[in-house]
């Protein structure tokens, strides 16, 4: 038996060819499953008449284009592990709905909203629990068809609401413990493509590093001065938007009356910032982190105010662009041609602000079709 | 005398230092010196550096290679692009589910991949793909085989000619009938039409075939169902069902 799975391994890398295979594959990318004989013609055809994306948007109406691909793909943005090994939550609720309903995508970061299913079965959406979202996985249930949108300050109290940042499940992730630096930081790693390691930058004041950054660890103020503070200094900055938030153990908490405690809980150097409300800057704005596009007001208040700033930047349109073309490719640009479309697609993905997902997808999908 | 015995063991040191030193310069420029007094022998005369002292040498120089013993041109290493994936643990249940119409909520299928679920890929990479992935996999489709042979309705979809009523000696019996299967299986689940190594395949699977009815009672509709369940799980745990 093992020889014949071998084999017949061997056999099956080798059947690439044609438009028939190309769609096969496409519609197995987009919807992680193989298409029906008729689907299959109807993309065939269209990929023979030379419009690829064509055939994408055929492969893209099946429900298994939202329920499992982007599922699966949003999953791994919503927790610190990086795993798609977790049970569905608003997060990814709330991705797909926006890539479902059109919804300029730059919204992800800073929009009052969020989506639930209207199953009836379903357990009433709860900011307190996930079992909304864990009974639409176990029980099947078809995002695509179901999922509606909701203001999301409605039904979680909050008032500065930010998109995906102030889901239940992105609060559980990033800011349960600590200070609040991870929201920033996978903020960064989801949407702008780059961890902090990447924007080190040694040259900017440390005006707004906080108290509980060591000046000296182990005794040696070169340490910071050479390296802490070449993240601190831009992460603190920028992450005062988040003061007022807080992960209770069972939902996300915004008290804009307050600082939480933990923000200035630690103190190591007395000297070091005190956040007093949720007041953010851009410090990486000049300098070689300009290179990330910035646009508009470098300083705002509080979170919506600076996931609508993230969103706007180009480093945003690149990074989608980017992760769209992993995710329907299966790898990372590297040809010279590779690299040129996916940068000509950022740009149009952010043209006379679109931001249509769903065309991003669509047109990426065509670079990779094999040969 | 305690400091007489350390300046004579610093001296003895130093010289065995400027020894080592000197005797591996000399052993260099005795050979630079072969090499060019041969060929000074008949220009030495006539070039004005050849009195200039010989210029030191880092390595040892090494003999001209014969034709015979040049090492052969580089290779040039190109990168070197992967442009398939392989499906993750979702994909593959829902792939499975897709090509033989079986529910995956059916109890037999949630409670089998829940077992497996943590053996299958986890992503789409298939550098991180396993042995233990496949395996994972071949128990899976093994799973939905089942459920498609045992199924009356959804088997009459796969294989509508085929009467698993009916014993291998009476519907597998000759190279026709056989093949017939095996290409109805393939369509299903690979795909009509698809690719350029199919005879390949079938014959692969015709073998197989082969092998599960070898010895067995061929007038048993069980050694009917039992084959095609084998045939049906190859099929479908093979890569061009699980590749992205």
């Amino acid at each position: 038996m093992k020889g014949i799975l071998f084999f017949l391994t061997l056999c099956s890398l080798n059947i690439w060819a044609g438009p028939r295979e190309q769609a096969y594959r496409l519609h197995n990318r987009l919807t992680g499953v193989p298409p029906s004989p008729s689907v299959l013609s109807q993309m065939q055809a269209q990929i023979q008449s030379g419009n690829a994306q064509a055939a994408a948007e055929i492969a893209m109406q099946n429900p298994r284009f939202y329920d499992l691909t982007l599922k699966n793909w949003l999953k791994s943005w919503t927790n610190e592990d990086q795993s798609v090994r977790v049970p569905l939550n608003d997060y990814v609720a709330t991705v797909v709905g926006i890539i479902r309903d059109d919804l300029p995508f730059n919204n992800v970061l800073s929009g009052d909203i969020l989506y639930v299913s209207g199953n009836n079965a379903a357990p009433d959406y709860d900011p307190e629990n996930n079992d909304h979202y864990e009974y639409l996985e176990n029980n099947h249930v078809s995002l695509s068809q179901t999922l509606q949108p909701v203001t999301q300050s409605s039904v979680t109290g909050i008032a500065d609401t930010a998109g995906v940042i102030t889901t239940r499940a992105s609060g559980q992730a990033f800011f349960d413990a600590g200070t609040n630096r991870a929201m920033t930081r996978f903020v960064f790693i989801n949407f702008l493509c780059r961890d902090f390691e990447a924007l080190h930058d040694i040259t900017i004041p440390d005006i707004y590093v906080r108290r509980d950054v060591d000046r000296a660890p182990g005794g040696d103020s070169r340490q910071y001065k050479n390296k802490c503070v070449g993240c601190h200094a831009g992460q603190d900055a920028l992450g005062g938007a988040f003061a007022y938030f807080d992960w209770d153990g069972s939902k996300v908490v915004y008290d804009p009356t307050q600082v939480q405690n933990k923000v200035n809980a630690n103190n190591l150097f007395s000297d070091g910032n005190v956040v007093t409300d949720d007041s953010w800057r851009n410090l990486w704005a000049t300098g070689q982190n300009s290179v990330l596009g910035w646009r508009g007001v470098a300083s705002g208040t509080g979170a919506r105010s600076l996931g609508r700033y993230l969103a706007s930047t180009k480093a945003f349109s690149q990074c989608m662009a980017e992760r769209v073309f992993n995710l329907v490719c299966v790898k990372k640009p590297e040809s010279a041609t590779e690299v040129a479309a996916v940068a000509a697609y950022a740009d149009q993905f952010e043209d006379n602000n679109e931001y249509n997902m769903k065309e991003l997808i669509a047109k990426t999908s065509t670079l990779c079709l094999g040969e | 005398m305690k400091t007489q015995h350390r300046i004579i063991g610093v001296v003895i040191s130093l010289t065995f230092m400027l020894f080592s030193f000197n005797h591996c310069v000399i052993k260099q420029e005795t050979a630079s010196k072969s090499k060019t007094g041969t060929s000074n022998s008949t220009s030495s005369s006539s070039e004005p550096t050849a009195n200039l002292p010989d210029p030191i040498v880092d390595i040892t120089p090494e003999p001209e290679p014969t034709p015979m013993e040049m090492p052969p041109d580089p290779v040039i290493i190109q990168s070197q692009t992967i442009d398939i994936g392989v499906k993750n643990f979702e994909q593959i249940n829902e792939t499975m589910a897709v090509l033989t119409g079986v529910d995956p909520m059916t109890n037999a299928i949630r409670n089998t991949y829940r077992d497996l679920e943590v053996q299958l890929p986890t992503d789409n990479s298939i550098k991180s793909f396993l042995a233990a992935n496949q395996v994972a996999i071949t128990k899976l489709a093994a799973e939905y085989c089942d459920q498609l042979v045992n199924s009356g309705t959804l088997r009459a979809q796969v294989w509508p000619g085929l009467d698993f009523g009916r014993s291998p000696a009476q519907e597998l019996s000759n190279n026709t009938q056989r093949f017939n299967i095996i290409d109805q299986t393939m369509n299903r689940f690979w795909g009509e039409q698809m690719g350029g190594s199919r005879n390949a395949s079938q014959l692969e699977l015709f073998s197989l075939m082969s092998d599960l009815l070898s010895g067995e009672n061929l007038n048993s509709n069980n050694t009917t169902r039992t084959t095609m369940k084998g045939i049906c799980t190859a099929t479908l745990s093979s890569a061009q069902v699980i590749l992205l």
